[in-house]
């Protein structure tokens, strides 16, 4: 199955405007189809994975995002002093800018994402209601903008309780306000539309029916330039916490080959009903009926991709820039079947043990799960920074196996190999979850982390083990220390041979 | 050489020695047949009776990490005598609370004179785009603080001073 009849490179040299394994990822892709990268990088970021992945790579200065990743006119020097032809955006940062994208195309640059008018569409959430509804594509029931409160007690009489007030403009559950009963309408109200004014500068409000721990599952599409728009099936994003995806798996369980090919029909129409071009994603919720409902669409590559390129056999990011590149597709919705069944435990530097604590440092060692059907998209090796700046993503863990019962086998088999030294991470959390008889069963719900996961099985061994570990590292650093006062013992000989291997 | 390892509240004696060209170690008394190997100097491979065993070892001080499979053990070395277990502290002595990592203030929770309750969050740090409340582990009376919100800090630095209720 060949994507796209000509392969060969698009462009000379691409810029991505991005860090951390996005970057690398993103590199990775640009690098097998004979393209150049450039990499932008901030002050914390000089010694990260991305800057020594690319064949060049240019300082932006500054150390938060907002004064570096996010600066538009940073980001276009250095694809001018570079002379990139292309721009990648990754996700996050100005990923989803219609503005940025815009500025990308009028400086004569290729953006390789959808037209910044369809990033406008599909980013105004009432505006992608009205859109999605006009091409059938079922949305939460809801109101239109809510002028005033004699508005807001229509909806309410409409929609019921609980229901959910939204700023039309949102993001990142800002402008939201959960309401669950009368008494709490008015002070809804004037707060939703007070947080929707300061952070989107834009009080438009509307109401949606709030449906408690929902499923999320999305549908990848890919429309090329030329008209033709696909989608490749389904990603199941349930393992949420606090709106942070942990682990995604594609195919969902939930979702049968006739649903697929229904919700598969209805993310397309979506795609055309904003104008889309290339690679995006239609998210939606079930309800516990298993009713689906059209969520947002999501303009950019997401960080979850990997599972459906690991089904499906197909390269999106490749297949982003080919599209952007004015390549046409050249295969048709009956060449893609899901093969098999994948899943991503998304790595995160954060304790699990310790209410999520954030954990930045610099990685001191690393031991990387290989083998049969396993994947591992980094943007760290030993050495590496993990800035306090940045979201604290340091990798996805991918497997693949040919059903869902021989890839959570695998996902565990590979969470054991995996060692990070530096930060602390939430390997341990990834394990608890493919142990929940929930997540197991493939019946589970954005409900299922906050509901709480059993403990750890104890492993009493492991833990023996470790004290035995300790005491042999004391031997090991005393001897470094204060060699004269050895015997000559065995393990202090061995304390030394490992003393000497060190750097420096 | 002898060590007292605390873990999990508790403390495990270890014995290292050798006999002839073999390594012994001894545990609580119990004798194990114990192989260690370190690669590079953070990876130690051990075989304890033939059971295979994988750490990422971590070294800060007296307190020593063992990051296994899937597992994270904090352990921390007592020199010489047996010591009781680590870390209990009566709600009668002063708490600084500091801030676990370098971030921002983003909010001061409490004010100088205000009493609170073990498990109370006094203030609020962001880093790495989450907001992490740093609670109290013992009730008591707000004796000072020391940060106000928007404040940049460093991993360590004193945050708010706990003490004793004073009536």
């Amino acid at each position: 199955m060949r994507l796209f009849a000509d392969q060969s490179p698009p462009f000379a040299k691409v810029l991505v405007a991005n860090r951390g394994e996005i970057a690398v990822r993103v590199m990775r892709a640009l690098r097998d189809l004979g393209v150049g990268s450039v990499a932008v990088y901030s002050e914390p970021d000089r010694s990260s994975l991305h800057v020594r992945v690319a064949d060049e790579a240019v300082a932006l200065g500054g150390r938060a995002a907002a004064e570096s990743y996010l600066v538009v006119a940073k980001i276009h020097d250095a694809a001018h002093q570079s002379g990139a032809e292309a721009i990648h955006p990754g996700y996050g940062f100005l990923s989803e800018s219609a503005t940025f994208a815009q500025a990308v195309l009028d400086a004569g640059l290729v953006w390789i994402g959808p037209p910044p008018e369809a990033i406008r569409l599909a980013g105004n959430k009432l505006g992608a209601r009205r859109v999605m509804t006009q091409a059938g594509v079922a949305v939460v029931p809801g109101s239109d903008l809510l002028k005033d409160e004699a508005d807001l007690a229509a909806a309410i009489a409409k929609v019921g309780f609980p229901a959910m007030l939204k700023a039309a403009a949102g993001g990142g559950g800002k402008g939201m306000r959960l309401v669950r009963d009368a008494s709490e309408l008015a002070s809804a109200w004037r707060s939703a539309r007070s947080e929707a004014r300061s952070f989107f500068a834009d009080d438009t409000v509307y109401l949606e029916r709030y449906i408690e721990s929902p499923r999320h599952i999305e549908v990848q599409v890919l429309a090329d330039a030329h008209g033709r728009i696909l989608h490749l099936g389904e990603r199941e994003c349930s393992v949420q916490r606090r709106h942070q995806k942990v682990i995604e798996e594609a195919p969902s369980p939930l979702v049968d080959a006739k649903m697929r090919d229904e919700l598969g029909r209805r993310a397309v129409e979506a795609a055309r009903a904003v104008g889309y071009v290339n690679a995006g994603t239609v998210e939606c919720i079930a309800d516990a009926s298993g009713q689906f409902y059209f969520l947002e669409m999501n303009t950019r590559i997401q960080v979850e991709h990997p599972v459906t390129e690991m089904v499906t056999g197909i390269d999106l990011v490749r297949a982003q820039v080919l599209i952007a590149a004015g390549r046409p597709l050249a295969i048709a919705q009956a060449d893609i079947a899901p093969r098999g069944h994948a899943l991503e435990c998304r790595i995160y530097a954060e304790d699990p043990e310790r209410g999520y604590m954030p954990s930045p440092g610099t990685i001191t060692a690393l031991r990387v799960p290989e083998g049969p059907g396993v994947r591992h998209d980094a943007g760290i090796t030993v050495g590496s920074p993990v800035p306090l700046e940045y979201d604290p993503i340091l990798a996805k863990l991918v497997v693949w196996g040919a059903d869902r019962e021989e890839a959570i086998q695998r996902m565990r088999r590979a969470l054991g190999e995996y060692r990070v030294g530096g930060v602390t991470t939430n390997l341990s959390l990834h394990l608890r979850v493919l142990d929940d008889p929930r997540f197991l069963s493939g019946r589970y719900d954005t409900g299922l982390l906050a509901s709480g996961l059993e403990p750890a099985a104890r492993d009493d061994n492991a833990k023996l083990a470790a004290v035995v570990a300790a005491a042999i590292a004391a031997a090991q650093k005393r001897d470094a220390i204060a060699p004269a006062s050895a015997s000559g013992s065995a393990w202090l000989a061995a304390g030394r041979r490992a003393a000497m291997r060190r750097p420096r | 050489m002898r060590f007292h390892v605390a873990i999990d509240g508790e403390t495990r004696e270890v014995e290292l020695r050798h006999r002839g060209a073999a390594q012994v170690v001894t545990l609580d008394g119990e004798e194990l047949a114990v192989d260690a190997a370190w690669l590079g100097d953070r990876s130690l491979s051990l075989l304890i009776n033939g059971r295979s065993y994988d750490f990422v070892v971590e070294t800060a001080g007296r307190r020593v990490t063992l990051v296994g499979a899937g597992t994270r053990h904090e352990t921390e070395l007592a020199a010489g005598a047996a010591t009781a277990g680590a870390g209990h502290r009566p709600a009668t002595q002063a708490e600084t609370i500091v801030s676990p990592m370098p971030g921002k203030v983003v909010g001061v929770l409490v004010q100088p004179g205000e009493r609170v309750r073990a498990g109370q969050g006094v203030v609020v740090v962001e880093a790495m785009k989450m907001e992490n409340e740093l609670a109290t582990r013992a009730d008591g009376e707000i004796r000072a603080v020391y940060v106000k919100p928007g404040q940049v800090v460093e991993g360590g630095q004193k945050l708010v001073e706990v003490g004793p209720c004073s009536s």
